[in-house]
């Protein structure tokens, strides 16, 4: 009876798996010596895609900025715009001043400032990653003060998040110069979005846009900047218009091939557009630690390519990787098909077609085309 | 792991609690069906408290319904809008396929029915809910958003249209309807220069005919993004659209809808 009892509260408290599931956690920190409210929202699928592992979002102020953060990036990761990821929210009501707290001399936090950014660095982050599934990519959401604070984490070597979503920030006067300077020297990527409103204060623009200035002349290849001023929000309301940019900006790479992309981009390519598909999908896996399957959209894309550039010979190379992404599919054997066709192979041609017919349709390649294909080449070719 | 263990003897956990969002499943005798909503309550809600709350109903809500969470629960925290219930309809295509004609458009047809005469009422009922209700739809739904405004009485005081792909007369219809309106509405309309052109041109002639609407019950607000894909736009115009609704919360509050305030604690929840 009791058995059966726990059953039924259990089937009651799992949550469905279509919502991202938040949940609030109270948690005692030594660093803090207090205890602290978290909130935690885990992707849609979490549960049921046991070997995943997902980003990290840190949010700042996350008595205001976590549901706006979660809120786009549950949308985003509907739209496979960038990958599911883990957010967590750090409230910081009654203690931001506190948690912000730095030094008048040099700028960088001091006494309970200190223990707040080892808190995070050291308790909270290890905490979220031995009970969460997660990749080594974090990335740090802060607003006002907690948008200076979230570049003391850049200033040091190997830092903890490769991500900064930086809000009008209350820069600490040294900032302006310690930011530019590390970020010119990074030795791996980093993502660095930064935004003011016109209705910020002024003292507060003039140092948004120093930085700015500083940060765009930076010439350094793993740095991945974006800068948005805004025109109407207020100081307040600008987290909520800045979090999508910053977003869809960081996650560029992550995106499925626009049109934009094949347009300025693919179909002007000196070399291999398969190539370029390796390497976005390499760059993927190296920027957010996510081993992305291979969108179909993205073959279709680079498909479009060869046939519109005539470069024929990459038809063997993206063959074998659509053999591997969709090894069911009859994406590969018609890839591979197409490449004997135009290399004048037309016999194997005609046989890879007739091969292609046993797998699954997909990509718009259907049966009959692969079918009518091998007749084509069949009757010119008198086999 | 030992270090992972030794991390987490740092850090106890007091307390975790679950968000309090739901799926509720309503029999509709319309709709002939069973048809799920998902709902999310205010974080000071209270069963036992007189304070009434807007409803926000989110069309698309599969996609759209944790934004506007995120969009309304950050504007809450600074008090520039009241707590509200919002309500998720997860309805892929199944409400509204592609060969609904104009005309049948124009009523709504069932599923309209189904959210004045079944679901409005429902929410009535069971929760704490005021007069003002906000109705937010992307694209294809926009037009289903729209048929509410023909209503003689429409029951949402409040309309975000996201990307509206207007079908038949729809637009010409709403601008008239909108001319002799004698109940209170704002209407948000977002569209972005990177939409397909017909959109774009369909959309900015509409805001065109709107801003000419002499009403004093109607106020209407567009934006037309420079250069925002068709995913962020979303996201912005949420931002806007909210932002402007309830531009007028603290005329309002004092006003028309006093039940609707409260006061503001800060609490995680």
């Amino acid at each position: 009876m009791k058995y059966i009892t726990v059953i039924l509260l259990v089937l009651f408290l799992v949550p469905k798996s279509v919502f991202a599931q938040v949940k609030y956690e109270t948690i005692q920190s030594s660093k803090l010596e207090q205890e602290r409210q978290i909130k935690i929202q885990l992707p849609r699928g979490y549960k049921s895609n046991e070997d995943k592992k997902y980003p990290i979002f840190i949010v700042f102020d996350g008595d205001y900025l976590f549901e706006s953060v979660a809120g786009n990036v549950d949308y985003y990761s509907y739209w496979e715009d960038m990958p599911e990821s883990i957010v967590v929210g750090i409230n910081q009501i009654d203690t931001r001043y506190d948690d912000s707290m730095y030094s008048e001399q040099n700028s960088l936090p001091i006494e309970t400032g200190v223990a707040f950014f080892e808190f995070v660095g050291a308790e909270l982050i290890p905490y979220i990653e031995a009970t969460y599934r997660t990749t080594n990519f974090r990335v740090a959401v802060g607003h006002g003060e907690t948008a200076n604070f979230i570049n003391y984490y850049a200033l040091k070597p190997k830092p903890v998040f490769q991500g900064y979503i930086s809000i009008s920030p209350e820069l600490a006067p040294n900032m302006m110069d310690y930011v530019p300077e590390v970020l010119s020297k990074l030795e791996s990527k980093l993502f660095y979005y930064l935004a003011y409103t016109n209705n910020d204060e002024s003292s507060l623009k003039q140092m948004v846009e120093a930085l700015n200035k500083d940060i765009s002349v930076i010439e350094n290849d793993n740095l991945f900047y974006d800068f948005d001023s805004f025109d109407g929000p207020t100081h307040y309301s600008l987290p909520t218009h800045a979090i999508p940019n910053a977003i869809e900006n960081m996650f560029q790479v992550f995106q499925p091939i626009s049109k934009k992309e094949y347009l300025e981009t693919i179909l002007g390519l000196e070399t291999s557009p398969v190539l370029y598909l390796q390497e976005k999908y390499q760059n993927i896996y190296n920027s957010f630690g996510i081993d992305k399957q291979i969108l179909i959209n993205d073959f279709k894309a680079i498909s479009a390519a060869i046939e519109k550039n005539s470069t024929f010979e990459n038809y063997e190379a993206l063959s074998k990787m659509a053999r591997k992404a969709y090894p069911e599919t009859i994406l590969s054997s018609y890839y591979l098909a197409r490449f004997y066709e135009e290399t004048g192979e037309p016999k194997k041609a005609m046989r890879t077609y007739q091969s292609a017919y046993v797998y699954d349709e997909i990509a718009g390649i259907t049966k009959d085309m692969v079918l009518e294909k091998a007749e084509l080449i069949k009757a010119d070719f008198g086999y | 792991m030992k270090k992972d263990l030794l991390f987490v003897s740092f850090l106890f956990i007091c307390g975790s609690i679950m968000a309090q969002i739901t799926k509720e499943s309503i029999d509709s005798k319309v709709l002939n069906a069973k048809q799920s909503i998902t709902i999310k309550l205010p974080k000071n809600y209270n069963e036992s408290s007189a304070v009434k709350h807007p409803v926000i109903l989110v069309l698309d809500g599969d996609y759209l319904f944790n934004p506007v969470i995120g969009q309304t629960d950050f504007q809450t925290y600074f008090d520039i809008m009241p707590s509200s219930i919002i309500v998720g309809i997860n309805h892929g295509n199944n409400w509204f396929s592609d060969d609904v004609s104009s005309e049948s458009l124009a009523l709504g047809g069932e599923f309209s029915e189904f959210v004045s005469e079944e679901l409005l009422p429902y929410l009535d009922g069971k929760y704490h809910t005021n007069k003002f209700r906000v109705i937010v739809g992307h694209q294809k739904s926009t037009n289903f958003l729209n048929s509410f405004l023909l209503k003689d009485q429409p029951p949402f005081q409040a309309y975000i249209s996201i990307s509206p792909e207007f079908r038949g007369d729809m637009s010409q219809k709403i601008v008239k309807k909108l001319q002799a309106l004698n109940n209170n509405v704002v209407y948000y309309m977002a569209s972005t220069t990177n939409d397909l052109d017909s959109v774009v041109t369909n959309v900015i002639s509409t805001s065109k005919d709107l801003n000419t609407v002499v009403n004093k019950h109607f106020k209407f607000y567009f934006d037309n993004f420079d250069s925002l894909s068709h995913h962020t736009m979303v996201m912005s115009a949420i931002a806007r659209g909210f932002e402007k609704v309830f531009n007028n919360y603290k005329p309002i509050k004092d006003n028309q809808i006093k039940d609707n305030v409260v006061s503001y604690e800060n609490t995680m929840d």
